[in-house]
């Protein structure tokens, strides 16, 4: 299945629906203003302006938000990047 | 406890003085993160032995206590998790530095080269996304900022862990770094759990990104990495790239396994690098490739990696391997050679393209080592085989020299981003017309269909576009704006006897698997595929 396709997307939303909301990282196009009005602003962690990307904290009930058409794509914000040193 | 963690040590310690009764020897260090609203009542409540002290910005309590104490704060619901203070008070003794064995990334990055002798990254800043900097350092000598803190609620101004300080040190620092002029922006993407470093969360590296472009860094060093793809961050890199920084980003410690680079390194546009020896051998740590998410190559490069000596974070030096200690390495030979281009208007383009190269791969794959070991040595060598670096330089001009079709028509006149060419509709009489769209100003009509900006070419001399350049531009992806279309099948179109023969092509993009359709001349039919 296109990982892009509205089924995907839908299905996405609802598994974080399930999951209780949580921290999102989201890529959109088009202009900030026109995003942003789909989400509470006590919602935006952070506008990362130049990437065209925000981080938001997203309540179970608005994750359907994430359907907005402008919103290229998100991913779930993750912890697992580490330093990349060897013990030889 | 309502969520968190106690240490596993600290429960069986706890629970067997218990048993042995031995008074005030059951006593034990223990450090608690906890709630600041609640410190006080914490702090007159907590049943411990001796002085209590609570660090209000790392919001965690330190206390000598016995299992009674210890069981107030696992009860207490506003303690986050528990952990064995004595452990945090541990340092580690220094270690012996084998002469023999370790060396600086200056020795081995720098290796005798003449043509950059004097070349040392002067005005050139280096991003490194770390766990902080000690830029009290005396190998820094005040050419390090003041910390960027990209983490979310915790303060700290230094260095911790010391991998940032080390990874500061190959780039910048006097004695170890390759370009020892430069300057370090101190972007600090780790966090500290009770001392000791907790993974970067993507949105914190996004920030760190996002201050790269907003401060024009002239490159970034990303001693980090993840354990599974992730489009938003690779999408990141390759932004921050396309907006003037070069991403240096370690290629990962999980080889020697085949396809086992993961974001960030496996960005496009990032210079992925191995790590190896001083002789150019690679580790058997250093991820390798193929690059298991995309189809494009990885790793780009590598650099010296193991046993690196650089500036430690207690002051002096230490030796560390990985990944991470190659990649500051590559950085500074890259500032170097930005600071040798200094007055080329599109420095950072060539050097970029340099840098991939130059390597040196001495019978290595591709994928251990991607185009090989790069020094500035091997760098200098690498030019005065190609005709010295005007060779490139005359090549990239070609390609990239304006034209009427670049800067006027494929530019957004809004955004001045590429815009999509959709069509290309060629006249008998030599005029055109192009059907094009900008990612950022698309209008819809009220059918929700995409209004194509249409331009007429009348005079087609003026306004030549090349077949490489047509080519190029179905590439740009309609749903992201990136350059990832590929095509997938294609089947001939009928059309009328006296119309050229067109080819439908489906395509799909590599970033966002958007799916489409081209249609294009079956001339180009083949050299596009």
């Amino acid at each position: 299945m296109d990982s892009d396709s509205l089924e995907t997307k839908f299905q996405s939303c609802l598994l974080l629906f399930e999951d209780g909301g949580g921290v999102v990282n989201i890529q959109f196009s088009g202009e900030f203003n026109d995003v942003s009005t789909a989400f509470d602003t006590s919602w935006i962690l952070t506008h990362h302006e130049s990437l065209s990307m925000m981080t938001v904290q997203i309540p179970s009930h608005g994750c359907f938000s994430l359907l907005h058409p402008n919103i290229v794509y998100w991913e779930v914000d993750r912890n697992d990047f580490m330093p990349l040193e060897e013990s030889e | 406890m309502k969520y968190g963690r106690v240490d596993a040590s600290l429960t069986e310690l706890f629970s067997k003085s218990n048993r042995s009764k031995s008074g005030v020897e059951s006593a034990h260090g223990v450090a608690a993160s906890i709630n600041d609203d609640c410190a006080q009542e914490i702090l007159k409540e907590l049943p411990a032995v001796g002085p209590v002290t609570y660090l209000p910005s790392l919001e965690i309590i330190l206390a000598e206590m016995e299992s009674d104490g210890f069981e107030f704060l696992v009860e207490n619901p506003e303690v986050h998790a528990i952990s064995d203070a004595e452990l945090l008070h541990e340092h580690p003794e220094p270690m012996e530095i084998n002469e023999q064995l370790s060396h600086t990334s200056r020795r081995y990055m720098r290796s005798d080269s003449k043509m950059f002798e004097d070349y040392e990254g002067k005005n050139i800043t280096v991003g490194v996304m770390d766990s902080g900097v000690f830029r009290e350092h005396e190998c820094f000598g005040g050419r390090v900022s003041e910390q960027v803190n990209c983490v979310h609620g915790n303060h700290f101004d230094g260095d911790i862990d010391g991998h940032g300080t080390h990874v500061a040190g190959s780039i910048a620092g006097e004695e170890y770094g390759v370009a020892s002029e430069a300057s370090i922006l101190d972007l600090r993407v780790f966090g500290y759990y009770f001392g000791r470093t907790s993974g970067a969360t993507t949105a914190s590296i996004l920030q760190a990104l996002d201050v790269c472009i907003q401060r024009d860094v002239d490159i970034v060093n990303m001693s980090l990495g993840g354990n599974s793809p992730s489009r938003v961050l690779d999408t990141a890199v390759d932004t921050a790239v396309q907006s003037g920084v070069i991403a240096c980003i370690a290629a990962g410690n999980s080889g020697p396994r085949a396809q086992t680079i993961n974001s960030p390194a496996s960005a496009q546009m990032a210079i992925a690098v191995a790590a190896t020896y001083g002789n150019g051998t690679v580790t058997d740590f250093s991820s390798r490739g193929p690059n298991p998410w995309y189809s494009w190559q990885k790793p780009d490069v590598a650099g010296f990696g193991s046993n690196v000596l650089s500036a430690s974070r207690h002051g002096g030096s230490c030796v560390m391997s990985g990944t991470s200690m190659a990649t500051p390495g590559v950085a500074g030979v890259i500032a170097c050679l930005l600071e040798h281009e200094s007055e080329n208007p599109d420095s950072k383009v060539y050097v970029d393209a340099l840098i991939r190269e130059a390597g040196q791969p001495l019978g290595q794959s591709e994928n251990s080592v991607g185009s090989g070991f790069v020094s500035l040595g091997n760098v200098e060598s690498y030019l005065s085989t190609h005709q010295g670096m005007t060779h490139l330089k005359r090549r990239k001009g070609k390609e990239t020299k304006p034209n009427f079709f670049t800067e006027k028509t494929i530019k957004c006149e809004l955004c001045n981003s590429n815009r999509i060419v959709h069509r290309i509709f060629h006249r008998p009489d030599g005029t055109m017309r192009v059907r094009m769209s900008c990612i950022k100003h698309r209008n819809l009509d009220s059918n929700g269909k995409l209004v194509y900006d249409e331009v007429e070419m009348e005079n087609w001399k003026h306004a030549r576009i090349t077949d490489k350049q047509f080519l190029q531009s179905l590439r740009l992806c309609g749903g992201c704006g990136k350059r990832g279309i590929v095509p997938i099948s294609s089947e001939e179109i009928d059309l009328p006897e006296n119309h050229h023969k067109h080819v439908a092509v489906k395509v799909g993009c590599l970033y966002c698997n958007s799916k489409g359709e081209r249609r294009i001349p079956l001339s180009l039919h083949n050299n596009w595929r």
